[in-house]
C-alpha cells in the first residue's frame, strides 16, 4: 500500500512539475529579461502577464467561443459514439469485424487529408465563419477511437443481459438507455474527457474556417501570443494557464466519479 | 421519443443556432461596396498596424475589408494553401517572394502588372526595382511590393564600448567584423551565468546567401531558373566557410544547446548578444529595449558588398473579387498605406518617398542609423523564385544547420544539398510557364 503511494507520488510529481512551471512563470513580471535556468522561487510574483494577455487578445471572448464549441460538440460526441458503440456490438460476428476494422482504418486516415475536402464542403454549403465545422466532427463522433472504446466496453456486456431486456419488451434505445449506457459510465466520461480536450484545444479547424476575429476560440489566441518578444513569455504562459484551467477542472470534477466508477466496476482490481 | 434522442435534437438545434449566429460569408460590402477579404499574419503590433490600416481604408471608400489574422507565417500559409485548394481564397493576402512561385506556377494569382500599369493611384517607377523583380514570375508581376529589407547587423552599443570598440563604419570589412565578434566574446559577467558571446545568426540559406555573394560565389547557377546549388565553387565555398567558421571555428556565437536553451534574440534582448544578424522584423521588439543602446550596422564586405532580401508584397487571388482587392491593395502600397505600417517600425518601405521621409527615419525612434536599410538597397541581391522553393529552403536549411554545428563536413553538406535539391529543382522547371 505504502508502496503503491510512494510510486503514485513520484510518477504525480513528475507529471505536475510542467504545471508548476506554467504557474511560476505566469506570475513573472512580462518584460524582464528570463531566468538564466531554473528558478523556483519567483522574485516578485506579479499578476499583469495576465492583465497583458487580455489586453492584447480579445482572451475572454475566446474562452467563452471554445466553451460554446465545447459544450456542443462534446455531449454530441458521447452520444453518437456511445450509439454507435452499441449499435456495433449488436451486429453478426462478421459485422462487428468489418466496423472494428473500417474504424481502425479510418483511424490511420491522417488528419490532413481531410482538410481540402472538408474545407470545400463546408464551403460550398456557406458555413465558412460559423460554428458548425467545428461541431460537425461531433455527429460523427469526432474520433472512430471513441467509438471503439465505447464497442468495447458495450463487448464486455454480459449478452444474457441484452438478451433478457429484449424479452421484457424494450426496444434497443431503451435497452442503451436503461441497461447498458450506466453500466459503461467509466468509458462515458473518459470519452467525454478526450473529447473535451480535442474540441478544447483544436486549432486546426478554428483556423480555417474561422475569418471573423470575433469567432476566434482560446487556441487561436495562445498561438498570437507565442509570437511575443522572448521577455513576454510570462504573458504567454498566463494565458496558457487561464486556458488550461478549464480542462484542469473539468477533468477534476469527474475524476472522482470516474474512479469510483472504475472502482466498484472491479476494474481496479478491488 | 427518448431523453437521449431529445438531447440529441436539441444539441444539433443548437448547432444550427450557432451557425446562424455565424458571420457567414461576405456577400457585399457596406453601402453598395464590395467586401474584400485580406489576409495577414504577425504579432499584435503588426496586426495593430493592420487594423489602422483597414480603417483607413474604409474611411476612404465604400469597399468593407475583412482583415483575416492568422497568429504566425505557418499558420497563414497553410490558411492560404487551403483556401486556395478548395476554391475560395482571400482576395489579397501578404506573402513573401520566396513563398508566393507555388501559387503563380499553378495560375492562382491576378498578376498586378497589368494593373499597376493602368493605376492612376501607383506608378512603377516610385518602387525600389530589386523588390518588384523579385515577384515576377513568367515574365509578369505577380504581386505589389509592400517592403524591401534586407539582413543587417543589429549590435549593442555598450558592449562595443565595454570591449574599446567602434561603432562599425559604412562599408566595414569582414575581417572587423569577426575582429569585433572576438572583443565581444567572452566570460559571463560578475554574477551572471550566461556567457557573452560576439554574433548569432540562424543557420539557414537565407543568412548564407550575402556571405557566399560577398565572397563573389553564387547559390545558384541562374536566379530565374535555377538547375542546380553553385556553393561548391572556390568563391562559393569561402563565403560558405566563412560563414561556419563563426560557430564551428572560433565559437563567436552560441552552440545549439544554448540557442534552443535560450534564443537569440533573448540573448541580444539580455544584452548577451554583442550582433545579430537579422532583418527589419526585429526592430519593433528591441524598441522596448531600455536597459543599453543599440543601433544597426550594414552587412559586413568579404570581396564585394552584398546583402539578401527580405520582401513581402500583397498578391490578388484570381477570381471574383480581384478587383476591389487592388483598390484595397493599392491603398495599402500606396503612400498612405506605407506611412501607417512604416511608423509600426517593422517595414522598409518599398516605395522610394516613403522610405525617404521620416515615417521610417525618424531619429527619435531607434534604431538611429536606419539609413542603413537604404544604403543596402544597392547591393541586395535575391533567392531564387522558384514553385518548389519553400521545401528546398526546408532540405538546404537543414544541411546548413548540421553543418553549422559541425555534424556535417564541408563536403558533406554540399553533397547533401545537391542530393536533395536536384529533385526538387527538377519539379520546379516543370512547373515554369
Amino acid at each position: 500500500m505504502l508502496r503503491r503511494q510512494v510510486i503514485a507520488s513520484a510518477l504525480g510529481a513528475v507529471f505536475i512539475f510542467p504545471l508548476v512551471f506554467l504557474v511560476l512563470g505566469a506570475l513573472r513580471t512580462p518584460g524582464a529579461p528570463p531566468p538564466t535556468g531554473l528558478q523556483v522561487l519567483v522574485p516578485q510574483l506579479t499578476g499583469d502577464g495576465f492583465q497583458r494577455a487580455f489586453a492584447l487578445v480579445d482572451l475572454g471572448r475566446q474562452l467563452v467561443n471554445s466553451a460554446l464549441v465545447a459544450l456542443l460538440a462534446v455531449p454530441l460526441t458521447v452520444l453518437v459514439a456511445s450509439w454507435a458503440g452499441f449499435a456495433a456490438t449488436r451486429l453478426s460476428a462478421r459485422g462487428r469485424r468489418l466496423v472494428v476494422g473500417g474504424s481502425l482504418v479510418a483511424l490511420l486516415v491522417p488528419l490532413s487529408a481531410l482538410w481540402v475536402p472538408r474545407f470545400v464542403l463546408f464551403s460550398k454549403l456557406d458555413l465558412v465563419d460559423t460554428y458548425v465545422p467545428l461541431v460537425a466532427p461531433a455527429l460523427m463522433a469526432t474520433s472512430p477511437l471513441y467509438v471503439l472504446l465505447f464497442f468495447w466496453s458495450f463487448n464486455r456486456l454480459p449478452r444474457d443481459l441484452i438478451d433478457a431486456a429484449r424479452l421484457e419488451g424494450l426496444g434497443p434505445l431503451a435497452i442503451w438507455r436503461r441497461v447498458a449506457a450506466p453500466l459503461v459510465r467509466p468509458t462515458t466520461f473518459a470519452v467525454g474527457a478526450l473529447a473535451f480536450v480535442f474540441h478544447w484545444s483544436n486549432f486546426v479547424d478554428p483556423l480555417l474556417y474561422l475569418n471573423d476575429p470575433s469567432l476566434y476560440t482560446a487556441p487561436l489566441g495562445l498561438r498570437q501570443l507565442r509570437d511575443l518578444g522572448p521577455t513576454d513569455f510570462p504573458t504567454l504562459l498566463a494565458a496558457s494557464l487561464v486556458v488550461t484551467l478549464p480542462a484542469a477542472v473539468a477533468f477534476g470534477a469527474i475524476q472522482h466519479r470516474f474512479l469510483s466508477d472504475v472502482r466498484a466496476a472491479g476494474w481496479l482490481g478491488r | 421519443m427518448s431523453r437521449a434522442a431529445a438531447l440529441a435534437a436539441v444539441a444539433l438545434a443548437c448547432a444550427g443556432l450557432v451557425a446562424a449566429c455565424g458571420s457567414g460569408s461576405d456577400a457585399g460590402g457596406a453601402a453598395g461596396g464590395a467586401a474584400v477579404r485580406f489576409q495577414v499574419f504577425g504579432d499584435a503590433a503588426e496586426l495593430a498596424a493592420y487594423r489602422e490600416l483597414v480603417g483607413a481604408y474604409e474611411r476612404t471608400s465604400a469597399d468593407d475589408v475583412r482583415l483575416i489574422e492568422v497568429p504566425d507565417r505557418d499558420a497563414h500559409l497553410q490558411k492560404i494553401a487551403t483556401g486556395f485548394a478548395a476554391g475560395s481564397p482571400p482576395q489579397a493576402f501578404l506573402v513573401n517572394y520566396r513563398n508566393f512561385a507555388g501559387y503563380a506556377a499553378r495560375g492562382a494569382l491576378d498578376p498586378v502588372g497589368p494593373r499597376l500599369q493602368a493605376s492612376a493611384v501607383l506608378e512603377r517607377g516610385a518602387f525600389y526595382r530589386r523588390p518588384l523583380e523579385a515577384f515576377e514570375f513568367g515574365g509578369e508581376l505577380q504581386c505589389i511590393p509592400q517592403n524591401v529589407s534586407s539582413l543587417v547587423v543589429y549590435f549593442n552599443r555598450d558592449l562595443f564600448r565595454k570591449a574599446g570598440l567602434k561603432d562599425p563604419r559604412p562599408g566595414w570589412s569582414f575581417g572587423e567584423f569577426v575582429e569585433a565578434a572576438r572583443a565581444l566574446t567572452g566570460p559571463p559577467a560578475q554574477g551572471d551565468a550566461v556567457r557573452t558571446y560576439g554574433v548569432g545568426m540562424e543557420p539557414s540559406i537565407v543568412r548564407l546567401a550575402p556571405f557566399v555573394w560577398s565572397a563573389g560565389g553564387d547559390i545558384v547557377d541562374d536566379a530565374g531558373d535555377p538547375g542546380r546549388f553553385t556553393i561548391g565553387t572556390r568563391r562559393g565555398r569561402e563565403g560558405l566557410f566563412a560563414f561556419l567558421d563563426l560557430q564551428g571555428g572560433e565559437r563567436l556565437a552560441p552552440f545549439e544547446q544554448e540557442v534552443e536553451a535560450k534564443g537569440l534574440d533573448a540573448r541580444f534582448l539580455d544584452g548577451e548578444l554583442g550582433m545579430l544578424l537579422s532583418s527589419r522584423r526585429e526592430v519593433p521588439t528591441f524598441r522596448t529595449i531600455e536597459d543599453f543602446d543599440w543601433d544597426v550596422a550594414s552587412f559586413p564586405t568579404l570581396r564585394e558588398p552584398a546583402s539578401v532580401l527580405h520582401s513581402d508584397a500583397y498578391c490578388l487571388a484570381k477570381g471574383e473579387g480581384a478587383d476591389a482587392a487592388w483598390r484595397f491593395v493599392e491603398f495599402a502600397a500606396g503612400p498612405r498605406g506605407q506611412r501607417i505600417l512604416a511608423r509600426s517600425g517593422r517595414i522598409v518601405p518599398s516605395l522610394k518617398r516613403v522610405a525617404r521621409s521620416k515615417d521610417f527615419l525618424d531619429p527619435a525612434l531607434p534604431p538611429r542609423s536606419s539609413q542603413v536599410f537604404l544604403d543596402a538597397i544597392p547591393t541586395i541581391r535575391r533567392l531564387p523564385v522558384a514553385s518548389t522553393w519553400p521545401e528546398l529552403e526546408d532540405a538546404v536549411d537543414l544541411a546548413l544547420k548540421r553543418a553549422y554545428y559541425t555534424e556535417l563536413t564541408v563536403d558533406e553538406t554540399l553533397a547533401r544539398i545537391d542530393r536533395e535539391t536536384a529533385p526538387l529543382l527538377e519539379r520546379a522547371r516543370d512547373a515554369r510557364p
